[in-house]
């Protein structure tokens, strides 16, 4: 709507000509007009008349608005390896009438800087009626997708190619936590009381299930005395175990570099593991972490027998 | 003598949470009693149900489990909520801060011949005492009240001047 403010010389008694060139000027085509005089006075020697002007827009020239027809929640991730689907509906207003939208062109994305674009480019006609229709968007998210504020955009366009886009709203992605561990089993070649530096063949690999980076250090353990079934006096120390990312040349057994020793019932964090966000089924050590694990020392002392946690409980690895 | 450290993987789990370490909880001095909730699930193509136990470390005297358990059973692919609640205490003052500290952990049975492995993880967040701004419908209502004022104002004024002025003409 445009407004115009006229100011009549009293003297003339009548109307101002209004020239058309100078309304076309404006891009008004043709006009229809509300006059309200609520006010006559000579208080200032002339008479004030305010006139509304309404355009009358042309077929061609349409306006979309767009509203969130319900509040958006906050998002829970499902947990790795499955998507998220989010459901998020927006309405759509023209003046031309619903039949008049491009329903092929609804579509939704939902940005935070630094990750990947997530979007819908055809969301669904879910009712219409007069000049309003209501969008159905389904968006596909993913456990790494990071936890804060995303911004919600939806757009459409109408059959004349007229784009209307709200990016006025925003959504919170809830953090999620989480990894998986794998083997289940862990192998030692040979080992035999007395003997020093012994590793398995195998290594514990840790997945990140959510959208939590686990900075440096950010995984620790807690180790328990391994006790012995028929001779509970017997022990696999806990102390004597190591952990380390990193292996070879059994580094992951040398405490005075880059391993750690465990302690008895006690968290210790693995020094150097990092347990970043990310698609870890993509298998190129993406949001993975190796942690590889060393008995330094078998006591000489030690018999033939089962050596299990059961007496003082499971070791637990903890990202913090 | 080979040996063969047979492992006990529990079954990891993950915690959805509305509040991290770098998003704190900010809540106003009146605000005695906030609710939360986190989700617990069993993903990472887990097949056997997991027992999670949650434990409090840090901020015992605001934040409690208002479930009747602290262990939580849940299925491969369920989600299970985590209710706590935050009991402001008396006399808290804007600018207060409190640290919590929450464990998750699985739990385990130990069973004979097994190198068991759990699994846990810890959540921290802040809880803020912060004040409580005025809201934006307050000031639009006092700014809406002042211009309704001003044009009544005005409104008047003009009035008294037109009927001055043809009292004016009236006389002469």
């Amino acid at each position: 709507m445009l407004a115009l403010e006229f100011v009549l010389n009293k003297t003339t008694g009548s109307f101002l000509a209004i020239d058309s060139g100078i309304l076309l000027s404006y891009g008004i085509s043709s006009i229809t007009f509300i006059f309200n005089a609520f006010s006559i006075s000579s208080f200032f020697n002339s008479y004030f008349f305010f006139l509304t002007l309404f355009k009358t827009i042309p077929p061609t020239g349409i306006f979309i608005s767009l509203a969130y027809s319900t509040n958006l929640a906050a998002i829970t991730l499902t947990d790795a390896p499955s998507p998220t689907f989010v459901v998020i509906n927006f309405s759509v207003t023209d003046p031309d009438g619903a039949v008049n939208l491009n329903n092929d062109s609804a579509a939704l994305n939902l940005t935070k800087a630094g990750e990947e674009l997530r979007y819908n480019s055809s969301c669904a006609v879910k009712d219409y009626s007069g000049n309003y229709a209501n969008y159905t968007c389904n968006v596909t998210m993913w456990w790494w997708d990071a936890a804060g504020s995303w911004t919600v955009y939806a757009n459409i366009t109408d059959l004349g190619a007229n784009l209307a886009i709200n990016g006025t709203h925003t959504v919170t992605v809830n953090s999620l936590k989480g990894f998986v561990m794998s083997p289940s089993a862990l192998t030692f070649s040979s080992m035999n009381a007395g003997t020093t530096n012994q590793t398995p063949t195998n290594n514990i690999l840790m997945n990140n299930t959510g959208n939590v980076d686990i900075a440096s250090n950010g995984v620790q353990i807690n180790a328990t005395d391994l006790v012995g079934e028929t001779n509970a006096d017997k022990f696999l120390w806990a102390g004597n175990f190591s952990a380390s990312p990193y292996t070879g040349g059994n580094i992951e057994c040398n405490i005075t570099a880059s391993a750690t020793a465990m302690a008895n019932m006690s968290y210790t964090a693995v020094t150097n593991t990092i347990l970043a966000a990310g698609n870890y089924t993509i298998g190129d050590g993406t949001a993975q972490e190796k942690v590889y694990l060393c008995l330094r020392e078998a006591g000489v002392e030690l018999t033939q027998q089962q050596y299990s946690t059961d007496a003082l409980g499971s070791w637990t690895v903890k990202i913090v | 003598m080979l040996i063969i450290l047979g492992i006990s993987f529990v079954s990891a789990f993950s915690v959805s949470s509305p509040y991290m370490e770098n998003k704190e909880l900010n809540i106003f001095p009146d605000s005695k009693i906030t609710d939360l909730e986190f989700v617990l699930q069993n993903g990472g193509g887990a097949t056997e149900n997991v027992s999670v136990r949650v434990t409090i470390i840090e901020g015992s005297e605001i934040i409690s489990i208002t479930d009747e358990e602290n262990i939580y059973l849940v299925s491969p692919g369920d989600k299970v909520p985590v209710n706590l609640r935050i009991t402001l205490p008396e006399g808290v003052k804007v600018g207060n801060s409190y640290n919590i500290k929450l464990e998750f952990s699985t739990v385990s049975s130990g069973q004979s011949g097994e190198f068991g492995f759990g699994t846990g993880q810890e959540q921290i967040f802040k809880v803020v005492i912060i004040k409580e701004a005025a809201s934006e419908s307050n000031f639009n209502s006092i700014y809406f009240f002042l211009i309704i004022g001003i044009l009544l104002i005005l409104l008047i004024i003009i009035l008294l001047l037109i009927k001055r002025k043809n009292k004016k003409q009236t006389m002469k």
